[in-house]
């Protein structure tokens, strides 16, 4: 066996590897999905609890789900960097080169030079966001209209917050509440904790309420359809043709552009939270403080 | 309308929160973020930075051979400018040159003209008085002839032609106006 062969041969793993735990995912969705007649919303489907303290963990759909993904992402990255010379000429080299520089301009640009280093974690948030919220297209739970999924994101993020914000000693920190003046402390203890509450909100609020909408509108269709051409005869009048065509517009605008909408906002907001909690002129003086200690 | 408010109420119950499924997410977000992290931004800016490396080395590589060539350049610039001199320099000493045999050559030639012209007036000269000497002694001759003719025996030959030769001698002296007088007495 060449090189060659055998290079194509890991590409096809890799691939395999990338469209199987997604279809193992349609697959225990279709399994475990019990029939039900009309229109139902409901959160993500729970395949079985774990008892823990404090509070029991249900295993999800949502959750089953953003595991798959992040596991077909892990293929995806293997498979666009098998291969990767110091000469560029495959296009899965270009496509990477173009991520990688994409998102290093969109750190670069919207948090400066100090963060330099966040770019695989924007990236990781703008790849999980957008590609959870386009899991809908396959038929499956979108992670992203969970809330708990959305929260433990925000919560990650506000932790950065907080981290950056401590640069400076937590005395510094605790006396940035009292700022400008110290009966302002209530409204900034309620700032600080709105930042993780309004991100969860925001994103977990367009997807959800947009599938929503989606069933609704499908279910009106449906009862449309069965109003209008009931009278056809046997099987005809059981389809539900209008709910052609108007179901898929709404999903382009719900499931797709929403979804990488929401991806960038909470992308977005991700990096001007976390840049500007970082007190950079008081961390510079700070440092020049301690270097003059030292010397 | 039942049913709208029934999936509404239905979707009240989405809106749960868990604590651990919350964790769980958050460490799916840090997994994805190391495993971007190692395996798609860690061997694509190694690529590139090692692509930046052997790019910079070309163009130093370039540049160094851009100044060489450069200096080869100058280098055969001053040569040519020399070579140029130095065939004006040829040219002009050899036009010289030959202007110079040129005038030699004329002078000689010049003079030589002379010598000939001069050698030819010379022999003409010789030609002419040799000639003379010739018309005299005929004019003698006759003279005599005639002479002895008119007066046979009266006069001997030798007494008249010293007598003839005075008269011409002095014919060819007074010129003209002797051989007027000649001409009036005879």
């Amino acid at each position: 066996m060449n090189d060659k062969t055998k290079f194509r041969l890991i590409d096809i793993l890799l691939i395999i590897g990338m469209i199987l735990p997604l279809a193992a995912a349609m697959a225990v969705k279709i399994l475990f999905t019990p029939y039900e007649e009309g229109i139902a919303v409901h959160g993500a489907l729970v395949f079985f609890t774990i008892p823990m303290p404090l509070q029991e963990l249900p295993i999800a759909e949502s959750q089953i789900n953003s595991w798959m993904l992040i596991i077909s992402i892990f293929f995806f990255c293997l498979f666009m960097t098998h291969g990767t010379k110091e000469k560029a000429d495959t296009k899965r080299q270009h496509i990477c080169e173009w991520i990688v520089e994409k998102t290093d301009s969109l750190v670069g640009e919207n948090m400066g030079e100090y963060f330099k280093g966040f770019s695989p974690f924007v990236g990781a948030v703008l790849a999980l966001s957008a590609f959870s919220s386009l899991l809908s297209l396959l038929g499956l739970y979108a992670p992203t209209s969970d809330i708990n999924i959305i929260a433990g994101w925000a919560i990650l993020v506000f932790l950065l917050i907080t981290y950056y914000k401590m640069k400076c000693g937590p005395l510094h920190y605790l006396k940035s509440f009292t700022e400008p003046v110290a009966v302002m402390l209530p409204m900034n203890i309620i700032s600080e904790i709105a930042t993780p509450v309004s991100m969860t909100f925001r994103h977990y609020g367009n997807v959800m309420s947009g599938s929503i909408i989606s069933i609704l509108i499908a279910a009106a269709l449906q009862g449309l359809s069965r109003l209008l051409l009931g009278w056809l005869p046997g099987v005809l009048g059981e389809i539900p043709f209008l709910q052609i065509g108007l179901p898929a517009v709404l999903s382009v605008y719900f499931d797709v552009f929403s979804g990488m909408l929401q991806a960038f906002i909470f992308a977005m907001l991700t990096m001007m939270y976390v840049s500007s909690a970082f007190p950079a002129d008081d961390y510079a003086a700070r440092q020049a403080r301690k270097r003059k200690k030292n010397a | 309308m039942l049913l709208l408010v029934d999936a509404m109420l239905q979707s009240l119950d989405v809106i749960s929160f868990n604590l651990w499924q919350v964790l769980i997410s958050l460490a799916n977000l840090l997994v994805l973020y190391l495993i971007l992290k190692h395996f798609l931004y860690k061997p694509i800016r190694k690529a590139l930075e090692k692509r930046q490396q052997t790019l910079d080395e070309e163009y130093s590589k370039a540049e160094g051979a851009r100044a060489s060539a450069q200096q080869y350049e100058a280098d055969w610039n001053g040569r040519m400018q020399t070579a140029e001199t130095e065939a004006d320099r040829i040219v002009a000493a050899s036009e010289a040159r030959a202007q110079e045999r040129d005038r030699a050559m004329l002078k000689d030639a010049k003079q030589r003209a002379g010598e000939i012209i001069r050698q030819a007036e010379a022999e003409a000269e010789l030609e002419k008085k040799k000639a003379g000497q010739e018309i005299r002694q005929n004019i003698i001759d006759l003279s005599a002839l005639l002479a002895e003719q008119v007066l046979p025996g009266q006069l001997d030959e030798e007494g008249h032609e010293a007598l003839i030769d005075s008269v011409i001698r002095e014919l060819d002296k007074t010129g003209s106006d002797g051989a007027a007088g000649y001409r009036g007495r005879g």
